[in-house]
């Protein structure tokens, strides 16, 4: 289009010199043959040429550029509508917007995850090997033996190594002291990556052997925040895990292979150690040899497996040797029924932008019918229909790009932000990069265009498929164009879609937005919680030695200044893991069958660290702890399955739901009620959720969650100091996730917070395109009736009645719509499960909205109709 | 010029084929080339030239370039291309049929009827 366009300019420079050198050597024969003054020879000259821009129009039309001039001049008039049509503008760009940010966000995100390139020399023939199992997307990592044997017989597939991520304690540099994500890594995968170190070197084979000196290497950002940039850091020792390691190299910037990685240490393979089908969990990767493809090297290895299936132990035999792209295998693309649904999924969200653009098309249609007259003098006076749509298209394009603009910006803050986010949660694969890239911005812009399309073809083709000569006597206002039932329908459906969708997703927008913006209570803001784990290298730690530990731990915690409690949990308040349960008796309980709760184990003063007062009964006790069966619910349990006093109600987990081994056939009963909390929803509209608080001791739970409880405000660097107490009581034990109860909550609400504006920005959208497609319609119906309003006054009717006529028509549309809509809004609600008393409220309200805005549509309309002189409208019609 | 006749519709493009064909010329040249050949008999609005040349340009039939003029000044020159001769040719053949059958019903006498 711009080469075009610069193309035109040229050509018309061109023109205007071949044109002015023609007239100048006019002149100067004029001078030298009939001995004219210059001047007069000059204005022969042009008499004799003829009209020069008449001529230049006459050459840019023969070079096929006036389509050129017809386009700017279309999207002039385009610019122009947007401004004139103020509001369908804004209600148009922002829903346009919306569904575009939405469609580029998906799109950015989806492309991300389909055709992801690892950013290392030939990086597409990097790929993994695995064993798939029988279940869909399912694997068998346990694979060290087959790795060693895979190394020897594999041809199609150099360099094969294989990684698993550890997590160890580093005790080194800068503090925190806390647990960190480890590649224990062959050394052939620096050789894949092929990317050479900043300093030192990276591992080689001989680092493997068993015996060899331990290292380690560091990535780029490890050493700046670590270790100040010191560029004599290699050979510096290091604690890593409880085991005295040195570093030998460290790695450039941008380097993280295999995942997310910032530490390698050497893969130590000892077969002898395990089983066949026993041991680390591994990845297995390596690059496609020169000149073989993947189709090759996926034929080579599912030979191999299926010659050594039978060597295999029985629940291993259905097991299928695969190669895949490497990052297909981290993204768990790992069957191409999954890479297809994405690509659905894909493609339906792109479809979000169509449905916005059939809502316009409505829009635009009422708009466009009002222009009429001006498209028949158009064709009177010989546009052809294609100009015609061709312009109308332009200026549905101008709104939709200037949708599409925003809808950019919003994509770039939403991918931004999600980029953040996915960061901050571990080890995301670090080739995703969330970001606007090229082929977005041509989607969005395709997109645009196609909604574009919608929005001027629809309403084009019907509003130029009629008789020009109907439409230029219409002009004079005569008749109207009639669109009778087709227009009625659509103002019945428009309302009874927007009834039965919006009270929903104003529900779900509300939920999500409270979720947002809700603030923890005040205990949340007094404690630290850190989840201690037993590291890797000590998983063969005895339960007494992990009892002792955790003791040890509080009563270290307890001492710490400032600190008025100390206790613990199997999760984080507020987000533990959930069951089933069935009551023993049909008494005092609402319904019978399996309900769905949360199960949190706890210590005996977890109530009093948290200010969790007892309404009912008593707390947990010493005597419910081993055998006892006493358990603890929150109010919300109690509101949720039961009527009457709870105490003394006898319930059961249902065995499918249980874990192996644990309370499988125990009938518990509860023996007091706690209020709910924390006050904090780990998801949207679970503020409230039905918990039961069994009692636990320290060792109970071999992963815990601890919470250390302030008298006042938290002390400064007291995370840091949480770290380093745990390593100085026992190197294995690690302390992850070491921060306020407050900030957790901060994380979790963060991502909320980014599906609470796409929400509710959605919600707003619909909620603008719906009235907007409602006032349009019914202004316009009002509108189609102006004849028969004037006629009616001519005939001495009332001007009340012809008002409560005009309204009856449009009372009785929206009654038929909003009937409709309440039905199936009744359904959506149902089949959501949503509580009955605000989707009802919800319901109540859109429908008021709707109600309002289509009476206020049928206003306007029905004032004019009322002020036309009824002289006039007969003398139209004669 | 002032006793010239206006030119037949289609023909201007057939005159400036015929012009070119004798040799490069610029715009100003093939009008001035046309009223030597046509002895000044034809009457043609000089700026009308112009679309035509850039018609026959587009279907190929001549070829321009930009060049010199005999008094230094930039111009641009027009020439025939392959295509263009051939439709000339045809041109040619066409119109003199058309000639001789016109000239020839306009000599037919009651007599030969």
């Amino acid at each position: 289009m711009w080469r075009r366009l610069w193309r035109s300019r040229r050509i018309d420079a061109e023109m205007h010199d071949e044109m002015r050198f023609h007239i100048e050597m006019e002149t100067e024969r004029l001078v030298r043959e009939r001995g004219l003054d210059p001047q007069e020879a000059r204005r022969q000259a042009h008499v004799h040429f003829g009209g020069l821009e008449k001529y230049k129009e006459a050459g840019r039309d023969v070079r096929g550029l006036r389509w050129l001039d017809a386009i700017a001049l279309d999207a002039r008039l385009g610019v122009r509508m947007l401004v004139k049509h103020r509001g369908l503008t804004l209600v148009g760009g922002f829903a346009m917007a919306v569904a575009i940010a939405i469609g580029a966000t998906f799109f950015e995100a989806f492309s991300e995850v389909l055709e992801p390139v690892l950013p290392v020399e030939d990086g597409d023939r990097v790929v993994a090997v695995r064993y798939a199992t029988l279940t869909p997307g399912g694997s068998e990592r346990r694979v060290l033996h087959d790795f060693l044997a895979w190394r020897q017989h594999i041809a199609s597939v150099e360099q094969l190594g294989a990684f698993r991520t550890a997590k160890h304690n580093l005790v080194a540099g800068v503090p925190p002291h806390e647990p960190i994500d480890v590649a224990e890594m062959t050394a052939s995968g620096f050789a894949v990556a092929r990317t050479p170190p900043l300093l030192g070197r990276y591992l080689v084979p001989d680092d493997e052997r068993h015996g060899a000196p331990a290292v380690v290497v560091i990535g780029y950002q490890a050493w700046r925040s670590r270790f100040h940039s010191d560029p004599g850091v290699v050979g510096r020792l290091i604690n890593l895990g409880g085991t005295p390691s040195t570093i030998v190299g460290v790695m450039p910037d941008g380097f993280r292979f295999p995942l997310n990685h910032q530490y390698w240490v050497p893969l130590h393979l000892d077969p002898s150690r395990y089983d066949r089908f026993r041991g680390p969990a591994l990845y297995v990767f390596g690059r496609l040899a020169p000149g073989v493809s993947l189709e090759q090297a996926r034929a080579e290895v599912a030979a191999l497996g299926q010659r050594e299936s039978a060597a295999r132990p029985e629940p291993q035999r259905t097991l299928r040797l695969d190669v895949i792209p490497y990052t297909h295998e981290h993204l768990e693309i790992t069957s191409p029924f999954r890479l297809w649904l994405l690509r659905i999924a894909q493609l339906l969200v792109g479809a979000l932008v169509f449905v916005v653009a059939v809502n316009l098309a409505i829009l635009v249609y009422a708009r466009t019918v009002s222009r009429l007259g001006e498209i028949a003098v158009r064709t009177a006076l010989g546009a052809s229909r294609r100009r015609i749509l061709a312009q109308l298209f332009v200026e549905a394009l101008a709104l939709t790009l200037a949708g599409a603009g925003a809808g950019l910006l919003l994509s770039h803050v939403a991918l931004d932000r999600m980029q953040s986010l996915s960061r901050a949660n571990g080890l995301f694969p670090f080739w995703i990069r969330l970001e606007l890239s090229i082929a977005t911005v041509l989607y969005a812009i395709a997109l645009a265009a196609a909604a574009a399309v919608i929005m001027a073809v629809l309403p084009g083709m019907k509003a130029t498929g009629q008789r020009t000569s109907v439409t230029l006597h219409e002009l004079h206002g005569r008749g109207g164009t009639r669109l009778g039932r087709v227009w009625t329908t659509l103002v019945v459906v428009q309302v009874a879609t927007a009834v039965a969708v919006l009270p929903a997703a104003v529900y779900v927008a509300w939920q999500v937005v409270r979720m947002g913006i809700a603030e923890p209570e005040p205990a949340a803001r007094q404690t630290v919680i850190g989840v201690v784990a037993i590291g890797d290298e000590a998983s063969e730690i005895s339960a007494d030695r992990v009892r002792a530990r955790h003791v040890e731990l509080l009563s270290r915690l307890e001492a710490e200044p400032g600190v008025s409690a100390v206790t613990f949990s199997s999760g984080v308040p507020g987000f533990s893991p959930g069951r089933m349960l069935r009551f023993e008796a049909a008494e005092g309980v609402k319904y019978a069958g399996d309900h769905g709760i949360d199960v949190l184990d706890v210590g005996l003063n977890f109530f009093t660290t948290y200010d969790a007062g007892i309404l009912e009964g008593r707390a947990l006790a010493l005597s419910d702890l081993g055998a006892g069966t006493g358990v603890v619910v929150n109010r919300a349990f109690v509101d949720e399955f039961l009527i009457g006093n709870p105490l003394g109600v006898r319930f059961r987990y249902v065995p499918l739901y249980e874990r192996p081994g644990r309370r499988a056939d125990t009938s518990y009963q509860i023996v007091g009620v706690v209020r709910d909390f924390p006050a904090f929803p780990p998801q949207p509209g679970s503020d409230r959720k039905p918990t039961v608080y069994h009692p636990a001791v320290p060792g109970d739970v071999r992963s815990l969650v601890l919470s250390v409880r302030f008298s006042g405000g938290i002390p400064d660097g007291f995370t840091e100091r949480f770290g380093a107490i745990g390593v100085s009581v026992d190197p294995a034990l690690q302390l992850r996730r070491v921060m306020p109860l407050a900030d957790y909550f901060e994380q979790v609400q963060s991502f909320w917070r980014l599906v609470a504006v796409g929400a509710a920005l959605v919600t707003i959208s619909v909620l603008l395109l719906s009235a907007a497609g409602m006032y349009a319609m019914m202004s316009f119906t009002v509108a189609q009736r102006t004849r028969e309003i004037g006629i009616r006054a001519a005939l001495g009717a009332h001007p009340r009645q012809l008002v409560l006529g005009i309204f009856s028509r449009a009372l009785r549309q929206l009654t038929i719509g909003l009937l409709a809509g309440s039905l199936a809004s009744g359904a959506v609600m149902s089949a959501a499960e949503l509580d009955a008393g605000p989707a009802t409220a919800l319901l109540l309200i859109v429908a008021a909205v709707m109600l309002i805005v289509g009476l206020a549509a049928a206003v306007g309309p029905a004032r004019r109709c009322l002020s036309i002189e009824p002289s006039e409208v007969l003398r139209a019609d004669g | 010029m002032n006793d010239a006749t206006g030119l037949l519709p289609g023909t201007l493009d057939m005159l400036i084929l015929k012009a070119v064909s004798l040799g490069k010329l610029h715009g100003y040249g093939v009008l001035l080339r046309i009223q030597q050949i046509t002895g000044g008999a034809l009457q043609i609005q000089q700026g009308a030239l112009y679309p035509a040349l850039y018609r026959l340009e587009q279907q190929g039939l001549i070829d321009s370039e930009w060049g010199t003029s005999d008094n230094n000044r930039r111009a641009k020159f027009y020439r025939l291309t392959p295509a263009g001769r051939s439709r000339l040719g045809d041109e040619t053949a066409t119109w003199n049929r058309l000639a001789d059958a016109i000239a020839m019903a306009l000599r037919t006498t009651r007599k030969e009827v």
